[in-house]
């Protein structure tokens, strides 16, 4: 059973994806109901993605080493976050700050260039895997900014970034950060992207998240991250308090390895822990930021959970607005959760058009209003993780 | 990390020195070596390099055939690890809870199958590549194979941070069992070598990195490749009659702002690399008494964890220490200390 336990500050927010090279950007976006889809060419077929334009993207990224871009992303969304919470260079000097950050890509040592190089006995030089040593994302982080506390990336694929969120929290809450950088950062790639297309699960059209005619999903990139500070830190120097996160819950399907257990198993358990965690029962939540990957089997298990366990409760995905950014997704969804909390307002859920008659949940088609404090954001991942992030609005 | 010491209730081995901590202890007492060969060509040629390797054979006695055929070798070392852990603590297998915690670190997760997958990818060219392949790839396929195999419905994390992976996902662990979230963490390192790991150990060291592995020689480069996995079974420490003993204390600093309590021996994460040979020889100094265990296990990533790991089965022997406090760098200057407190005797007294 899980202890209850106290609410951790978010003094900032920090984003970077498609939809917006900024929160605000972002938010915006979201609310004209705009996204910004890209095609790229994977295996001979064009597919829509979710790629940062040019002039989003941090110096290098283009440029640099490409598993150094998970990190620069996460770098230029901290960088963000950081001033909107006022925590100057000073600041951190003087505090035990902590990085916890989520990814997929940006861990992998899939370099398809220097692979094709050994394959073909041309003896590859090792510079590419010096970079990636150097890579690791939440390393890159507190390297940027001088950091010396508890580094950690979290490799467990789609819930990356929300998982991170709760071990940044674990931290705050247990004394050993006064302040942590957390959520997630991932990069467009083409191995991950054929691995995707191998599973037979990403759509030849922009994503439909709950809709009948879903295909699947649409691959994205970016990086989504919160400040979480003690609350004597955000005291001490009365700091701006976005939100409160309140409640976190991770729980495993032990089902398959790469679809979720039908029956919502082990995400109806991170719902629950978070539930209690935050000291609430399902009717106080306002809105669910879904995971709504717009793959068939995941919609469906939201699409049925849901309305059983939080009946009349609005919900939506907004990755027709990011795409599916994987590590990140669970970052860049705390920080647009966060941000509906301070609009009081939920965007539509953009791509869905027809009911599915294979589950009652419907997600919201416009842009809806909020009335209460306490919003949710789930993330399901390939092989059976599931978390839950509940967040509290300031009154 | 202090207010709470996690009990250590199974220690779970595999790698090099063969399955289990028995031949772990063995390989202490008549010492290390690599057991495998990994052949590499680079400019000066070909060579053979010795890498310390795990026989994942023996898996099959913890998991039905029918699942083994989905699983990458990456976790079916894993496999290997956490099942011993269990098993070592009495537990049955599958565990079937919701109430276990599950911390996997690796440094470079299923690596042969991510170029497993590439291979999938580059000899398909115009079609699909395998799509078992890409799942297995994922650093947290390991996790999801032991969840699924283990019926474990808890929370889960993989974290991946190189030579710091260890102390990080402990930290997790310890996390979880003081917020009271879990009753008990199944923690593991895994890592697994492979022929483009082997290449890259190879360009980066050269014929030094052929062995055998002296990580007190501190001005050579002596590590060796190993692969393996080494699992703890943790618990809140409230109820430890049977365990090894108890984590102490977790922290994560920089440089040598280290402080090794005067009644401990200070277990060295040297592993043969001169990257952070200087960083441990400061600090051996300073120690009232050391050891080094690497030569058991090879020149791995989770090091750390096959330190503690070692060190509570030597200590429930009566060949090891009563009070260690394990120290890891990396070559940032990043430094995990572990602090642990064992029960000699715990055969005869269990």
């Amino acid at each position: 059973m899980m202890q209850i336990d106290e609410a951790v500050p978010i003094s900032g927010l920090g984003c970077l994806c498609a939809a917006g090279r900024s929160v605000p950007e972002l938010a915006e976006a979201l609310f004209a109901g705009r996204r910004c889809v890209a095609w790229r060419q994977i295996r001979g077929a064009n597919y829509p993605v979710f790629q940062l334009d040019s002039r989003s993207v941090p110096a290098g990224y283009y440029e640099g080493a490409e598993c150094e871009r998970c990190g620069r992303l996460a770098i230029a969304a901290a960088d963000e976050a950081l001033l909107h919470a006022g925590l100057t260079g000073a600041h951190l000097q003087h505090r035990r700050v902590g990085v916890c950050l989520g990814t997929t890509v940006g861990s992998a040592m899939n370099n398809e260039t220097f692979y094709r190089d050994f394959r073909a006995g041309r003896m590859p030089g090792i510079e590419p895997i010096r970079r990636y040593l150097r890579a690791n994302p939440a390393t890159m982080v507190a390297e940027a900014f001088s950091l010396t506390g508890p580094c950690q990336t979290i490799t467990n694929a789609c819930s990356s970034g929300g998982v991170a969120i709760g071990h940044a929290a674990q931290w705050v809450r247990a004394g050993l950060c006064d302040v942590a950088i957390a959520g997630g950062a991932d990069m467009l790639c083409n191995v991950i992207h054929a691995g995707f297309l191998s599973l037979l699960v990403t759509d030849a059209e922009p994503c439909r998240p709950f809709d009948r005619d879903r295909r699947g999903l649409n691959l994205g990139e970016g990086a989504g991250v919160v400040v979480l500070e003690s609350k004597q830190s955000a005291c001490e120097r009365d700091a701006p308090i976005q939100a409160w996160l309140c409640g976190y819950g991770n729980a495993s399907d032990a089902y398959h390895i790469s679809a979720p257990e039908p029956g919502g198993r082990g995400l109806r358990r991170a719902l629950e822990q978070a539930l209690t965690q935050a000291q609430l029962s399902p009717k106080d939540i306002d809105f669910i930021n879904a995971h709504g990957t717009a793959t068939p089997e995941n919609d469906r298990v939201e699409g049925r959970l849901f309305p059983d366990m939080f009946p009349g409760v609005p919900f939506g995905s907004t990755k027709g607005f990011t795409g599916h950014t994987l590590g990140a997704a669970g970052g860049i969804e705390a920080v647009i959760t966060v941000r509906c909390l301070q609009e009081k307002r939920m965007p539509a859920n953009i791509g869905f058009h027809e009911p599915d008659p294979d589950f009652p949940g419907r997600p919201v088609v416009e842009n809806t209003p909020i009335t209460g404090r306490y919003g949710l954001s789930d993330s399901v991942a390939f092989g059976g993780n599931n978390v839950a992030l509940i967040f509290r609005g300031q009154s | 990390v202090t207010e709470l010491h996690p009990a250590i209730i199974g220690v779970g081995l595999a790698g090099g020195f063969g399955l289990g901590k028995q031949a772990a202890i063995e390989a202490l007492r008549v010492g290390g070596r690599p057991n495998g060969i990994v052949p590499v060509t680079d400019t000066s040629g070909q060579r053979q390099l010795p890498v310390y390797q795990v026989d994942t054979s023996p898996v099959s006695r913890f998991v039905a055939s029918a699942a083994l055929r989905r699983m990458n070798r990456f976790a079916k070392i894993a496999v290997l690890g956490a099942s011993l852990a269990l098993e070592d603590a009495g537990w049955k297998i599958p565990v079937k809870r919701d109430d276990i915690g599950l911390v996997i670190a690796s440094g470079y997760g299923a690596s042969k199958s991510t170029f497993d997958f590439l291979d999938s990818m580059i000899d398909g060219e115009g079609q699909f590549p395998s799509p078992t392949l890409f799942s297995n790839s994922v650093h947290s396929s390991a996790a999801s194979h032991l969840s699924i195999v283990l019926e474990l419905g808890g929370p889960c994390a993989t974290v991946s941070q190189f030579e710091m992976s260890t102390i990080s996902a402990l930290l997790t662990a310890h996390q979880w069992l003081r917020s009271g979230d879990v009753e008990a963490v199944l923690f593991g390192a895994v890592d697994e070598v492979c022929p483009v790991l082997a290449y890259c150990y190879d360009r980066f060291f050269g014929a030094e990195a052929c062995g055998p592995m002296e990580p007190l020689a501190w001005d050579r480069q002596t590590g060796v490749m190993g692969e393996g996995a080494a699992f703890l079974l943790l618990t809140r420490g409230t109820d430890s009659g049977h365990a090894y003993g108890h984590i102490d204390r977790l922290a994560w600093t920089r440089g040598l702002d280290v402080a090794v309590p005067r009644d401990s021996v200070l277990v060295l994460g040297a592993d043969g690399h001169t990257c952070c040979a200087a960083d441990y020889r400061r600090l051996a100094e300073r120690a009232a008494a050391q050891a080094v265990y690497s030569p058991v296990y090879g020149s791995l990533p989770g090091g750390q964890a096959f330190d503690i790991a070692i060190a509570a089965a030597a200590a429930e022997q009566g060949s090891g220490f009563n009070r260690i406090c394990s120290v890891k760098f990396d070559a940032d200057g990043n430094c995990g200390v572990i602090e642990c407190t064992f029960d000699r005797g715990r055969s005869e007294s269990a």
